[in-house]
């Protein structure tokens, strides 16, 4: 099973760039030069988690704003993180199957979290509050929505999940390893049958 | 695995439950129906093995001899499984013109399309000066358009875009796009560079442009050498960023 999507995903995402083939009347200035550069060049080192919020729709009474802030799981308190600025909900309610649907984003935020490689193997804490104010500064009793993110990070790698709100309401999930994407496609699973994530080489 | 469960639950097309063949082609023969239901079959195969690349070649070689909607179906449903979405896109779009295609196999592809349009980004390219403009995607030819504002849809990833007008330097863009993602890009096209100078007679440039080339060429790795680190590092492609 993975090992034609591990072919599809280095077809899809080839890596390294592929320099020009034949040097030429390349003096030695050139070939130290050249050496320079590849000494110093470097891999990615961090990773990328792509969060695809699709937000609830405004209840009645004043208007909402969802206040989004992350963590690695035994981080800071959240009192002294920063969150992103109050994404407005709106009226209308998204419809279907979470992964069916197509993301309004002015019904949605999608959020990059940043990991450097000393952060990469911790899982993620995700907070979604609804606020009256945008930055939630005034609003501690403000529902919040808990998303726990098991493993969001590979190396080098962008992944993918999506989490379909559809209540201002309390609550709290899971995201396991296998749900979190590092290809696009559509499929049931992100791990190989032997348990591995498409993000890592296979056993 | 969904992808497969679609492409396969639509075998009964090779058992002749779906005989009747659409254009293209407008009239198959019976040697090009039989090759297209052979590669059909061998298109089964390869997604039971889940090698979707030899599926998709196989449904692709079904459908240009057959033209079946099923082979198409199945042609969109491993381009989405392979993450071409864009592709997909088309086959989907392409295969729902098909006013006799089954109210089944109707509302599956209008459910894998939506997944598929779902995923791809949608560009607009403004500015670009009329006329016919020649636009490259990652270094292909996708267009020759006089169309204002250039409208692309292209797959996630990393993306290299070029537009060129005669007589005009072209304008590129490179960048990552984002699932779903709605970019407004702005081109500049200029003039092209003054032309080259005339050597006199009797100055032999040679030695200079060496030296020069020699000097530019280390200053540009280890000033290259320097950025590609940082370059390495992988971008955000949202605007929300949390940097933890």
């Amino acid at each position: 099973m993975g090992r034609s999507f591990l072919v599809s995903e280095r077809a899809w995402f080839p890596l390294g760039g592929r320099g020009p083939g034949a040097p030429g009347r390349s003096f030695f200035v050139s070939q130290c030069a050249l050496l320079a550069a590849l000494a110093l060049s470097g891999c990615a080192r961090n990773a990328i988690f792509e969060l695809e919020l699709d937000l609830p729709a405004q209840p009645a009474g004043p208007a909402l704003y969802a206040v989004v802030q992350a963590r690695p799981v035994g981080g800071a308190d959240w009192d002294t993180l920063d969150a992103l600025p109050g994404v407005p909900l709106c009226a209308r309610a998204s419809e279907g199957p979470c992964d069916d649907r197509v993301l309004d984003p002015a019904c949605a935020a999608v959020l990059s979290v940043v990991a450097d490689e000393s952060e990469l193997d911790v899982p993620l804490e995700v907070r979604v509050r609804y606020c009256e104010d945008p930055s939630c500064a005034t609003d501690p009793a403000a529902p919040e929505h808990l998303i726990d993110v098991e493993r969001p990070f590979y190396r080098g790698r962008y992944t993918q999940a999506r989490v379909c709100l559809d209540d201002v309401a309390p609550g709290r999930e899971t995201l396991e390893r296998c749900e979190v994407r590092c290809r696009e496609g559509t499929v049931s699973s992100y791990c190989r049958l032997d348990g591995t994530h498409f993000c890592e080489p296979p056993n | 695995m969904r992808a497969l469960a679609s492409i396969l639950i639509l075998s009964l097309w090779a058992s002749g439950a779906f005989a009747q063949l659409p254009e293209p082609p407008a009239s198959p023969s019976e040697t090009e129906v039989s090759g297209g239901r052979a590669a059909f079959l061998e298109g089964i195969g390869h997604a039971r093995a889940e090698r979707w690349e030899a599926a998709r070649e196989a449904f692709e070689r079904s459908y240009t001899l057959s033209g079946s909607p099923i082979a198409l179906f199945n042609l969109a449903s491993t381009d989405a499984e392979l993450g071409r979405h864009r592709r997909a896109l088309e086959a989907f779009d392409r295969l729902l013109t098909d006013p006799e295609l089954d109210a089944e196999t109707r509302a599956r592809a209008e459910t894998l399309r939506r997944r598929s349009a779902a995923r791809v980004g949608a560009i607009t390219i403004r500015g670009v000066p009329a006329g016919d403009a020649r636009v490259t995607e990652d270094g292909r030819l996708r267009a020759i358009t006089d169309e204002r504002p250039i409208e692309l849809i292209l797959d996630p990833g990393p993306h290299v875009l070029a537009v060129g007008l005669p007589d005009v330097e072209p304008w590129t863009w490179s960048g990552d796009v984002a699932p779903g993602a709605l970019l407004d890009l702005d081109a500049t096209l200029e003039n092209p560079s003054p032309p080259t100078p005339v050597v006199e007679p009797g100055d032999d440039p040679l030695p200079w442009i060496l030296i020069g080339v020699g000097a530019a060429v280390l200053t540009g790795a280890v000033v290259t050498g320097l950025i590609l680190d940082q370059e390495a590092q992988l971008s955000p492609r949202t605007d929300l960023v949390i940097d933890l």
